[in-house]
């Protein structure tokens, strides 16, 4: 019953984890397809905006470039600068260089952005001295906490201006805290980077993983490993008049967390439903398994040859009917065996109270023949001798037969008295009996009989006679079946019991033989041994013999440990 | 003259036996028992020189009677008379 609870716990709960592990496989990748296109978003955002200030800043530049005190600058052009920065909401600085690189004039920052901007003058002087400041070629680098992009543009005279803003690049629309924003120009060079732009920025990665697939395919998604080796999930995108690549990365564990831990709230979830379903199996499979297993206990008493019902006061109505129609079972089977067992004591007591009468018997008749048949035969035949003695001697065959008819008629009458009951049991012993009877049995049956008595055999006259008699019956079972040439009879003391086997060298009797019921002799035996506590073992061995152990508890009362 | 006490229960044997003793010359029954404890009797009171015995005695085992016999009266022989032919018979009454 609780493997059948168990089975149906797991039948039903498997499909269930099931169930779980696909829709967290589903979400997984709703997920991870989710922040790609988040991504993407984020990158033609970002693209947007710098492809718009970048638009912006030139069209300003070249408007500003174009006024008279820039094309044709003097001293007093930088006034005019000034005029101008309020067109640049993110602006940081404003330079105007002259044809050897000198600072002419410069905006002066916010007050809030003083750190940044004098940091974006350093950059500026050192880019335009080392040539990598070229007309219309933006550049980004990060300063002092904050993305800063420059532009220059040529004005009047070999003169050049240069415009520094602090573009927003940092990717807001994007939840995932592990945003990376990457720029890469059209060499594969890092323009900027959120992550780390002091490691990477001026760096070649054309040839890594994103990098790599953003260079080639302008614009798209994937998830990948990024120049830094994290898994991400990527967005990229193209901005043509830059000729810049924008690519967006969220890093995939963090858009897995959320999902894996939704997925380890529905295993705990699993997990408790799966103990409340246990224990509830556990608590049904209870109730139902202790009738039952009360039931299958009686059951087990009953097959085991005793009694026993079962008490049910609890459980399915259905179990306890059926407990109830068990009980009523064993009550009526109870009830017949008893009536058998003491029929069976009843004739076991009548059948051993006719071997006792039967002895008796046996021992009044032979009595009877003894003194009345033996003496007046002894008397006849004196009596006949005695006037045989005047006979002719030409009536000498018939006096000879006479007397030849006269002893047979006396041996036969001893013999039979003796077979009734020989008298040499109860005048010299069980051994002198049992010594006799082995030498008329090799006198009858021509079979050699070795015989190994002890010395002194102290049984009670009803003991000692059955006894002989089993030995007698164990002889003429020799005789009769064995086709033995050969039985070795011992007589020996054992403890407080008296052992007598009886081995021949004959066919060997078979265990159908042994358990026949009608195996008349081997069933006397065993009902004689029984009367007085004996105990029998019959063994067999095909071609080999047949060997009857007999053990009789010398002392009455006692039952043999045989 | 050879006196002879007869020991047997049996009328018709301690008869058939007198008949046959009677026909001697030398021989005289002088005495007969049906019991063990007749034969213990005669033998302490009479003079025998031969006590035939049977050893189917009814108030006692012949051979316990024999034994008593070889005890109160060693010189007497005694003839024992019986069906037994067993030789465990005959090793017996000589013990």
């Amino acid at each position: 019953m609780r493997a059948w609870l168990a089975t149906f716990t797991v039948v039903t709960v498997l499909p269930l984890l099931v169930l779980l592990v696909a829709i967290f496989a589903i979400q997984v990748r709703r997920e991870q397809r989710d922040a790609r296109e988040t991504a993407l978003r984020s990158a033609r955002v970002t693209a947007a905006r710098l492809t718009s200030l970048y638009a912006d800043s030139i069209s300003l530049l070249e408007r500003l470039a174009a006024r008279p005190g820039i094309a044709d600058f003097d001293s007093s052009g930088c006034d005019s600068l000034f005029a101008v920065t309020d067109f640049f909401p993110q602006y940081a600085d404003l330079l105007l260089f002259d044809r050897g690189g000198t600072l002419l004039c410069a905006a002066q920052p916010q007050p809030d952005d003083v750190a940044v901007s004098t940091a974006a003058r350093q950059w500026i002087v050192s880019d335009l001295r080392a040539g990598r400041l070229v007309a219309r070629k933006p550049l980004m680098r990060f300063l002092a906490g904050r993305w800063a992009s420059a532009v220059a543009l040529e004005a009047g005279n070999g003169s050049r201006l240069v415009l520094v803003q602090l573009p927003d690049i940092e990717v807001h629309d994007v939840v995932a805290s592990t945003t990376v924003v990457t720029i890469v120009d059209r060499d594969g060079i890092v323009v900027a980077r959120t992550a780390e732009p002091e490691r990477w920025i001026g760096r070649y990665v054309a040839n890594r993983g994103v990098a790599a697939t953003a260079m080639r395919e302008k614009e798209g998604q994937t998830a990948d490993i990024g120049i830094d080796g994290v898994s991400r999930q990527y967005g990229f995108t193209y901005i043509p008049r830059m000729e810049w690549h924008v690519y967006v990365g969220v890093a995939t564990d963090e858009v897995m967390a959320p999902v894996r831990s939704t997925f380890l709230r529905g295993i705990a979830a699993g997990a408790a439903i799966l103990l409340l379903v246990a224990l509830a199996a556990m608590l049904l499979s209870n109730v139902l398994a202790r009738p039952i297993n009360a039931l299958a206990r009686a059951a087990g008493i009953v097959a085991a040859g005793a009694y026993g019902t079962v008490d049910i006061s609890r459980g399915p109505r259905e179990i306890a009917q059926l407990a109830q129609a068990f009980n009523a079972m064993v009550e009526s089977r109870t009830a017949f065996e008893k009536t058998m067992a003491e029929s069976e004591r009843n004739l076991k007591a009548l059948s051993d109270r006719l071997l006792v009468v039967q002895e008796q018997e046996r021992t009044r008749i032979a009595r009877e023949v003894h003194d009345d048949l033996g003496q007046s035969l002894t008397a006849l035949k004196m009596d006949v001798l005695g006037l045989l003695q005047s006979v002719e001697p030409t009536h000498a065959a018939v006096r000879d037969r006479v007397v030849r008819t006269l002893d047979s008629i006396v041996t036969a009458v001893q013999r039979i008295a003796s077979e009734l009951r020989p008298s040499i049991l109860d005048d010299l012993g069980l051994g002198a009996a049992i010594e006799s009877e082995a030498r008329l049995f090799e006198e009858r049956t021509a079979i050699e009989c070795e015989l190994s008595l002890p010395d002194q055999i102290e049984l009670d006259p009803a003991r000692a006679a059955a006894t002989y008699r089993i030995i007698q019956e164990a002889l003429t079972n020799v005789a009769r079946h064995s086709n033995a040439t050969r039985v070795e009879l011992r007589v020996r003391r054992r403890g407080g019991d008296l052992l007598v086997d009886v081995r021949d060298d004959g066919c060997g009797i078979t265990a159908e033989e042994i358990d026949d019921p009608g195996s008349l002799g081997l069933i006397g035996i065993r009902e004689r041994a029984s009367i007085i506590g004996g105990t029998v073992t019959v063994e067999g061995i095909a071609g080999r013999g047949t060997i009857v152990s007999v053990c009789i508890p010398l002392q009455a009362g006692e039952r043999s440990q045989a | 003259m050879i006196t002879v006490l007869i020991a047997d229960d049996h009328d018709i044997v301690r008869e058939g036996i007198k008949q046959i003793v009677s026909e001697t010359t030398d021989i005289v029954v002088g005495g007969e028992a049906r019991t063990g404890a007749e034969t213990i009797e005669q033998a302490k009171s009479g003079t025998w020189d031969v006590i035939m015995l049977d050893l189917n005695l009814p108030d006692r085992p012949g051979l316990d009677v024999l034994a008593q016999l070889r005890a109160i009266a060693p010189h007497v022989p005694v003839l024992v008379l019986t069906m037994h032919h067993q030789a465990s018979y005959a090793a017996r009454c000589l013990c």
